[in-house]
């Protein structure tokens, strides 16, 4: 059986999350869809937006073709967690094809038997066209992520039950942690497995006096300062520096947050920079529901704990204060205080009276600099991928008026 | 929907051509044309009407034609009339054509053409087709084709022939249907077998982007891309007897059945994904005019009005802009208040209802503007709003209407999507509705396929003389098109009822001799048309519930369950309406009624 993660007509409306990653490459309880995939030792092969296909063999790799005749379909924007996926593959065993839906998404849809061409297919055209297969139709409504806070209220919800199902290639030295190989564990840490393990992955330092508290997951090659506290329901990606307060928060790979600070409910991209003294709310002054702007209308999350989601290449300037469910883009910088929705590519200091475009040049120029300092070469795709995403947004930034919204 | 026949061979093809039409003339019936190769010259006759109302006609035909095309038109774009009238001719009168199908790119096409100086004899899109070939053609049809096809968006059957090649006859095809006849010396081409059977059984499919080159004892086909094909050679197996209603004992049925197709018309060329929104060609309304619409006024008769009251609902959830729902009738006598910034909606699937044409003219009377959304092409009401959106559902002939009425709450979704994008409905919402849209023909194909579910409930329900149906919000005008259609074509009494209205009255009716149709879908009110049925349950009334695929909460109330595919809620009366048409169908072919030609009723109401 080979695994097609496709992403369907709704993955692109997960904005800024999505703008520079595919569906399945989104962190969340301690993994990924594409890694947990790979975890159980399937073939993986996808649809992606175009854009995002060749940039993204090189970090996923997959088949590009399909050699085989047993497919079975996964929805790019579920969510990661080895219960859904081991009893989307029981359902398998029994061998018949079958469909499941949730809302008018496809979640996931196997077919024992069936000819499919990759490339015939796009995010658009693969739903209807396995609608259009003959199924059994699973009355399984799997959740999948349809709005970016989303990301934050599953990775709260499913973390514990999640993470305690990571095990290989770790070792559990202290009761309740769990480490990779190369982890330097400074003998002043703190870590509090009360309430669940903490995972820590290979080639990661934790500083001195460093308190972590569990169910918890720090990724490979991070760097963890001094006097951090790192708390429960956090995901760190790989090669990220965290410094200051870290709550139910989810850090993208190769992101810093190196400084003092309070960064909770909240999601952050890759390659984003925040500044000493950079904060976020994550609770209203009335203690009530956080509702989103959300592309031109208010959405009531049901959340009461909800920080910021801020976009990919992002930065932050010292003392940044983000207010309560606000959405930064991808590759904006701001400045002072954000009390509104920041469109992608814009530099935001709204506070002092300017929000002016950030010309893709210039954010050509600093993605070298930051790239350099993580040994990473800047290449063509790189380049290429923020010039799209420039486009892609174009019109954050002639929507926006007083009120941004995207 | 349009009917075409060509023919090469030894034969006088007059007789032949004309036989072919009429077989043909349920596809279409607004007007009709020839064109024959008659000396090496192009001989052509066209005229508006149904052919076998003008077959005089043919008396000023040349004798003795052996190459010729024709065809049978309902009108896309373009009124019926003898001008817009299929072939069309280039400028040179050199090569004449026919065309099944809609060109989506026409108006840039022929922009172009136009600055190229070819001159323009119709409003038609085939027109274009004509004139790309006489710019493509030297001396080889095959490569002219090839060139046309490749700058052509949409769908199209196409017959041709060309004076310098007096003994050929090409075909191609792009979405719509082609179909050649291999006889002895002679060759046919058809959109339908219907008008090939009388003269061979011997078939080939010819399949999209491939060009067939017809003589009258060789054929050949090639492909757009690829060289010479090798094509499979069918046997046509059924009689020719009840070929009009193309296999079904019922023009009401092969509607019904057609609605996957229907549907794919009337929503092709019109989703917009770059802006997830809808577009329409028609709509003759400016930006700023579409923004600044503050109330929407509806009117319909009949099947129709219903179609309205389901558009109420959309324009309200969708733009949220109040609207209002009338009886054309009502409208019109009422001297009626239409408050400035109002856009009256007309719906009428002929466009000749006698009530909301008057309606129309009342309105425009007023200074309001109006928009029709009528079936047939440069219909009465069409002409009148001067604006509107065609359904493009090809011709009805039931008298109960079907694929009209599912096609025209497509359209009023997809305006009222339009509308809504102008006034914040989210870009997610939209392209949740647009990929939504595209799956209805399937979905509704799905529904097609467990036709015999309801052929069973229909017999165990037919002797009931009286029916209920219910439902709410989105559902209940689902509810009244529902007994409607029972009561047109079965004669049964029936009732359509707000589901929370029952306890208002006419629960009196309930008890164990009057089952009741529940419209259960999923949507936020399912709960509520739960306790409103279990009220009718206690009453020992019969509930057959059309609920949505993998919800069950109906299931202990429910005698006999019928599931939908899952759809938004504004996309599931399209869906739910299907299974009603098919129970109405059934009960009234099991009680012995003439389905297609109902008692005291007339397909179009031209009187008041």
């Amino acid at each position: 059986m080979q695994v097609v993660i496709f992403e369907d007509y709704l993955a692109g409306e997960l904005r800024p999350v999505t703008l520079a990653r595919p569906t399945f490459a989104i962190s969340l309880c301690g993994t990924n869809l594409y890694n947990l995939v790979k975890l159980k030792g399937l073939r993986v092969s996808y649809i992606l937006r175009k854009y995002l296909e060749e940039i993204s063999i090189q970090e996923f790799p997959c088949s590009k073709k399909i050699t085989e005749k047993s497919l079975l379909f996964l929805n790019g924007a579920l969510l990661p967690l080895f219960s859904i996926l081991e009893k989307i593959l029981n359902k398998t065993r029994e061998g018949k094809p079958f469909l499941a839906q949730t809302d008018s998404r496809v979640s996931t849809a196997f077919f024992p038997e069936i000819d499919f061409n990759l490339s015939k297919f796009n995010e658009r055209s693969i739903t209807n066209f396995l609608l259009s297969q003959d199924y059994e139709f699973w009355e399984e409504r799997f959740p999948l992520i349809n709005y970016p806070f989303e990301i934050i209220k599953y990775n709260k919800d499913f973390f514990k039950q999640n993470t305690e199902r990571l095990k290989e290639g770790y070792e559990e030295k202290v009761p309740g942690v769990f480490t990779g190989s190369n982890v330097k564990i400074h003998p002043t840490v703190c870590m509090d497995t009360e309430e669940g393990r903490i995972i820590i992955d290979e080639g990661t330092t934790i500083g001195p006096f460093v308190y972590l508290k569990g169910p918890l997951y720090i990724g490979k090659n991070c760097k963890v300062i001094e006097r951090t506290s790192i708390k429960e329901m956090s995901h760190i990606g790989h090669h990220c520096k965290v410094g200051g307060e870290v709550e139910c928060s989810i850090i993208e790979p190769y992101s810093n947050k190196q400084h003092h600070g309070f960064l909770g409910h909240s999601w952050v991209g890759s390659w984003v920079n925040m500044g000493a003294g950079t904060s976020n709310s994550d609770l209203k002054n009335t203690y009530g529901e956080v509702t989103i702007e959300y592309q031109g209308r208010r959405i009531p999350t049901g959340m009461q704990f909800l920080g910021c989601i801020i976009g990919d290449y992002s930065k932050t300037a010292i003392n940044t204060s983000i207010f309560t469910g606000k959405i930064i883009g991808v590759a904006s910088y701001v400045y002072g205080f954000v009390t509104t929705n920041v469109p992608s590519f814009c530099n935001y200091a709204r506070s002092f009276g300017q929000v002016t475009e950030h010309y893709l040049p210039a954010v050509v120029r600093t993605q070298k600099r930051m790239f350099e300092r993580r040994d990473v070469e800047q290449k063509r795709v790189h380049i290429k991928l923020l010039e799209d995403i420039y486009e892609i947004t174009r019109d954050e930034r002639i929507m926006s008026t007083e009120a941004f919204s995207f | 929907m349009c009917g075409i026949v060509g023919y090469t061979g030894l034969k006088d093809c007059r007789g032949i051509l004309l036989a072919g039409l009429k077989r043909l003339e349920y596809r279409g019936y607004d007007s009709w044309g020839f064109s024959f190769i008659k000396d090496k010259k192009l001989v052509t006759l066209k005229r508006a009407g149904r052919i076998s109302e003008n077959e005089k006609c043919l008396g000023e035909l040349p004798e003795n034609c052996f190459t010729g095309i024709a065809h049978t038109r309902w009108a896309t774009h373009g009124s019926p009339n003898h001008v817009n009238a299929h072939p069309h001719l280039d400028c040179r009168l050199d090569i004449a054509v026919v065309h099944n199908g809609i060109i989506e790119n026409y108006a840039t096409l022929k922009e172009k053409l136009q600055e190229e100086g070819h001159i323009f004899r119709s409003e038609t899109d085939t027109e274009i087709i004509a004139h790309l070939l006489e710019k493509y053609y030297q001396g080889e049809m095959v490569e002219a084709l090839k060139e046309t096809m490749q700058r052509l968006i949409g769908t199209f059957g196409l017959a041709i022939i060309c004076r310098h090649e007096p003994k050929v006859l090409y075909g191609a095809r792009r979405g719509s249907p082609l179909i050649i006849g291999i006889g002895e010396g002679e060759m046919f081409l058809s959109s339908d077998v219907n008008a090939l059977v009388e003269h061979t059984r011997q078939v080939i499919y010819l399949e999209d982007d491939e060009i067939a080159i017809l003589t009258p004892d060789s054929f050949k086909i090639v492909s757009l891309n690829k060289q010479i094909l090798e094509k499979k050679v069918y046997t046509v197996p059924f009689d020719a007897a009840c070929l009009e209603k193309g296999g079904y004992p019922h023009f009401m049925l092969k509607e019904i059945f057609e609605q996957p197709e229907s549907l794919h018309n009337a929503f092709r060329g019109r989703l917009d994904y770059q802006r997830a929104t809808a577009k329409f060609g028609g709509l003759d309304l400016t930006y700023s005019e579409l923004t600044s619409i503050r109330g929407i006024k509806i009117l319909g008769c009949g099947t129709s009005w219903h179609a309205a009251l389901v558009g109420k609902y959309l324009f309200e959830e969708l733009a949220r802009i109040p609207t209002e729902v009338d009886y054309a009738s009502e409208f019109r006598y009422r001297d009626p208040i239409i408050p400035k910034d109002t856009l009256v909606i007309a719906i009428s699937q002929s466009g000749e209802t006698a009530d909301t044409l008057a309606a129309v003219r009342e309105a425009k009377k007023r200074g309001t503007k109006v928009l029709g959304i009528c079936n047939v092409v440069g219909s009465s009401i069409a002409r009148e709003c001067g604006r509107g959106i065609y359904l493009h559902a090809g011709p009805e002939i039931g008298v109960a209407s079907t694929k009209a009425f599912t096609s025209q709450l497509l359209v009023l979704t997809m305006l009222s999507i339009l509308l809504g994008r102008m006034r914040g409905l989210p870009r997610r919402d939209g392209l949740i509705a647009l990929n939504a849209i595209e799956a209805l023909p399937l979905q509704v194909e799905k529904i097609l396929k467990k036709a015999s579910e309801i052929e069973e409930i229909a017999t165990i329900t037919k002797n009931f003389s009286n029916f209920l149906y219910v439902g709410r919000s989105y559902q209940y005008p689902i509810a009244l098109e529902g007994a409607l259609k029972l009561k047109e074509i079965s004669y049964v009494h029936a009732e359509g009822i707000q589901a929370a209205e029952l306890k208002h009255g006419p629960i009196a009716l309930i008890d164990e001799n009057m089952p009741t149709v529940v419209l259960a879908p999923e949507s936020h009110i399912l709960d509520k048309v739960k306790s409103n049925v279990a009220e009718i349950k206690a009453r020992k009334g019969k509930i057959i519930s059309i609920v949505t695929q993998g919800n069950h909460d109906m299931d202990s109330l429910s005698d006999f369950r019928f599931a939908i595919p899952p759809a938004p809620p504004y996309l599931t009366p399209i869906l739910s309406v299907v299974p009603l048409q098919l129970l109405a169908y059934y009960i009234a072919v099991q009680r012995g009624c003439d389905v297609d030609k109902p008692r005291n009723l007339a397909k179009s109401v031209t009187v008041e």
